[in-house]
């Protein structure tokens, strides 16, 4: 029989004193541990002993790498084949794309971040890099850890500015050269070539890699091929798409590369920033299930041959190739106007690991942004490469989707258009995609929708400054 | 102090530990820390954050007052997605209420055999978790191959268009929680004593009269809990229309959830996000506010009869 509760004794009492004591002591511990970790100081490359192996002094050193699961396979094997040579250990944690800033600004923001070192895509840089969170280069390159072929100039300067400047001080190394480009099914457009050109005076294919001169050439020619029954694909799904399909057509339309000036003044309120909508606006009617598309399904819609044209990122890009042929079956080249938007990735370090973590963190993301694992990077897992010494003749002819990325073949590649780098970019991206996403489906005018969005925009960045 | 002093002040502790009401103040008291660590202190920090900017470093920077809120409630993202979700929660609700009811009725009906087997077979939509049922449903209305415009042979873009989009993320949610009234209303009305219902029929009580005065009095405490339950879950809805819209088109189907989220984890504006928190709560607040006043005042007052 059990101790009926309300006798109350002396024992229990005692016994229920002493639990809530230990469970204090025991969350006051927990404390203490907790205030143990992280945290360091030291100048980087402070323990080198043999500068002409710096890696040798790291042996031994656990890091942990964060990646989007995107790219995890390709930071599993660059991680195994680096522990393996240098004993440095890596072991990489994958975050899902859409939630892998917040989760890491979250970590920042508590000074205990789980990872030392990580990869951030292009527009995320600006919230790693303005607050302080990412650790700055420069002394790195300034010590014995830097290795002197590392030639940190051979990187496209385009990547090398967006992937890891920020106000002219380096912070990160360029590891994916992302650019958007505008595949289309050249078998397709040379059967309706004729007719076209009967009817418009013009070719109905886009130039090798200069693409078409304009949105206005590409939407006669979606009109034209929508009437044959050929739909375009579009993404106008409201998600971040639409923050990348619309400065294609702004900087085409308005020659800016950017949709903020260099104060940090919306340029929305540009007549061409409302005709780049128009013609957006416009594709809807051509597009299949355009309000319903986003990456994923832009990109299964091509490859099921369901649509003759789509701007799309370059691991797309790549299965389209597989797919279709390059130039038997698809073209690729510069979005119409070109200038095609810059996405792509840099390896950054944080700040608050302890400084010899930091060490090995450092010498692990030379390497993998090295000229050799560019290389390897991109014949190996499909990840364009950043540099200019990746181009060579024989990828070029075993990848031929490569030759769109190389700048001596098409210089286009280094003008693009840029979305706003700065740690406003998630609330200036959300604005503009709510709102596009409201006139794409017909609910209001381009002209109205950029003055609501110019207004916004230059609210914000006044609240930020 | 000395040692008589010492002796007597140990004695009155004991003392004091004998006392019954000290022992039911030490029994409660983890539960009124968790409570106070869990729930009161950071509704406290929330309002006290609301009144300051924070950095970008998620630090906090100058006291502004109540221009965090003044900044809400001037956002019309804010206030349309507001609006939505009190206009889903009254929707939803009175969906999952009437369905809920009407397929009890029917399972206790004298029509229907092996009940419980029924019961049962309604509730797998609630054991979905909300991220699941979204994403059943967005294959299922997904224009490129879901099987809603499949089978009526149509194209609409129902989660990406006007009003479909709407009535997309409420199918989702009635689909999802109509058997927690199902359930909840079963179980209820398993337990009115027949003899109620043998008195009526001798009063002479038709069908329709039984119903109004004997089984709808009899489910009023389920009533009033299962609806207070759905509707503060009604509002915080987040993870269906994510995954089903993303509030879209435009921001249509933007719950006051996600604007608060969005302040808060996207755009990191932590001052912003506290104040919209405080109103939110407000919101809610006021809704279970009128229930209870509607339909459980008396269940809950001194006087009740619960």
């Amino acid at each position: 029989m059990g101790r009926d509760t309300n006798s109350r004794g002396r024992v229990g009492r005692r016994s229920y004193l002493r639990a809530v004591g230990a469970g204090a002591t025991a969350a006051g511990l927990a404390g203490c541990v907790g205030n143990l970790t992280g945290g360091g100081s030291g100048e980087p490359g402070g323990q080198v002993d043999d500068t002409a192996n710096p890696t040798g002094s790291y042996e031994g050193v656990e890091l942990n790498f964060a990646t989007s699961s995107n790219y995890i396979d390709a930071w599993n094997d660059l991680a195994s084949q680096f522990s393996e040579q240098s004993g440095i250990e890596v072991e990489v944690t994958s975050y899902a794309q859409s939630e892998m800033l917040t989760q890491l600004l979250n970590q920042f923001r508590a000074q205990e971040a789980s990872f030392d070192a990580f990869i951030s895509d292009v527009i995320w840089t600006g919230s790693f890099m303005q607050p302080g969170f990412a650790e700055d280069l420069g002394p790195y390159f300034d010590s014995p850890l830097a290795n002197a072929d590392y030639d940190y100039d051979d990187h496209l300067t385009v990547f090398a500015e967006n992937y890891g400047q920020w106000n002219g001080t380096r912070y990160g190394l360029p590891w994916y050269g992302d650019v958007m480009k505008l595949s289309v099914r050249k078998d397709v457009l040379e059967e309706h070539a004729d007719a076209y050109e009967s009817e418009h005076d013009e070719s109905i294919m886009p130039e090798m890699f200069g693409g078409y001169e304009s949105y206005a050439k590409y939407n006669r020619v979606a009109q034209f091929m929508h009437d044959q029954g050929w739909d375009m694909g579009l993404e106008g799904q409201r998600g971040w798409n639409i923050v990348y399909y619309y400065p294609n057509r702004f900087a085409a339309e308005t020659g800016e590369a950017s949709m903020l000036d260099d104060d940090g003044n919306s340029r929305l309120d540009a007549e061409g920033a409302t005709t780049a909508l128009q013609h957006y606006i416009d594709q809807v009617e051509w597009a299949r299930n355009p309000l319903s598309t986003g990456y994923t399904q832009s990109r299964d819609q091509f490859l099921d041959g369901n649509t003759w044209a789509v701007e799309q990122w370059g691991t797309a890009t790549a299965q389209f190739i597989d797919e279709w042929g390059w130039e038997e079956g698809v073209r690729v080249s510069l979005t119409p106007g070109g200038y095609p938007n810059l996405g792509g990735w840099g390896v950054l370090l944080n700040t608050y690991s302890n400084q010899e973590v930091k060490d090995a963190a450092f010498l692990f993301a030379q390497w993998a942004t090295s000229k050799e694992m560019d290389k390897y990077a991109f014949t190996e897992h499909g990840v364009t490469p950043t540099r200019r010494s990746s181009f060579t003749d024989e990828i070029k002819e075993e990848y031929p989707q490569a030759r769109y990325q190389d700048p001596e073949e098409n210089p286009g590649i280094e003008q693009l258009s840029l979305r706003p780098r700065n740690p406003s970019y998630q609330e200036l991206g959300d604005t503009m995609q709510v709102q596009i996403s409201d006139a794409l489906s017909g609910n209001t005018g381009a002209a109205e929708t950029m003055q609501s969005i110019h207004d916004e925009w230059e609210s914000i960045m006044s609240e930020n400054e | 102090m000395s040692v008589l002093e010492a002796v007597t002040d140990s004695s009155a502790v004991r003392a004091r530990l004998d006392d019954d009401r000290t022992i039911a103040w030490l029994f409660v008291a983890p539960a009124l820390v968790l409570l106070g660590l869990v729930a009161i202190y950071p509704f406290a920090m929330m309002i006290y954050n609301s009144l300051f900017d924070f950095t970008q470093a998620g630090r906090m920077d100058e006291f502004v007052g109540l221009a965090n809120y003044v900044r809400v409630l001037t956002d019309g993202r804010f206030t349309s997605g507001a609006v939505f979700t009190v206009g889903f929660v009254l929707v939803v609700v009175t969906a999952e209420f009437l369905l809920g009811l009407g397929m009890s009725l029917l399972i206790y009906s004298e029509f229907v055999k092996r009940r419980q087997i029924w019961v049962v077979l309604s509730l797998p939509p609630m054991m979905l978790s909300p991220v699941v049922t979204g994403l059943t449903w967005r294959m299922l209305l997904t224009p490129e191959y879901g099987m809603v415009n499949h089978l009526l042979g149509i194209e609409v873009a129902w989660l990406a268009s006007r009003p479909w989009s709407a009535v997309a993320v409420v199918v989702a949610d009635v689909w999802m929680w109509t058997p927690l009234f199902v359930l909840v209303f079963t179980a209820t009305i398993q337990s009115i004593p027949a003899v109620y219902y043998e008195a009526a029929r001798v009063d002479g009580m038709s069908r329709w009269q039984q119903f109004k005065w004997v089984t709808l009095p009899q489910m009023r405490t389920a009533i009033a809990i299962v609806l207070l339950l759905r509707v503060v879950r009604a509002f915080k809805v987040f993870p269906k229309i994510q995954v089903l819209t993303l509030g879209g088109p435009g921001s249509y189907t933007e719950s006051i959830a996600m604007v608060t989220y969005n302040y808060g984890f996207r755009f990191f504006d932590l001052g912003r996000a506290n104040a919209a928190g405080v109103l939110y709560w407000l919101l809610m607040f006021v809704a279970a506010y009128l229930i209870f006043r509607s339909v459980a005042e008396d269940l809950i007052s001194p006087g009740g009869e619960g």
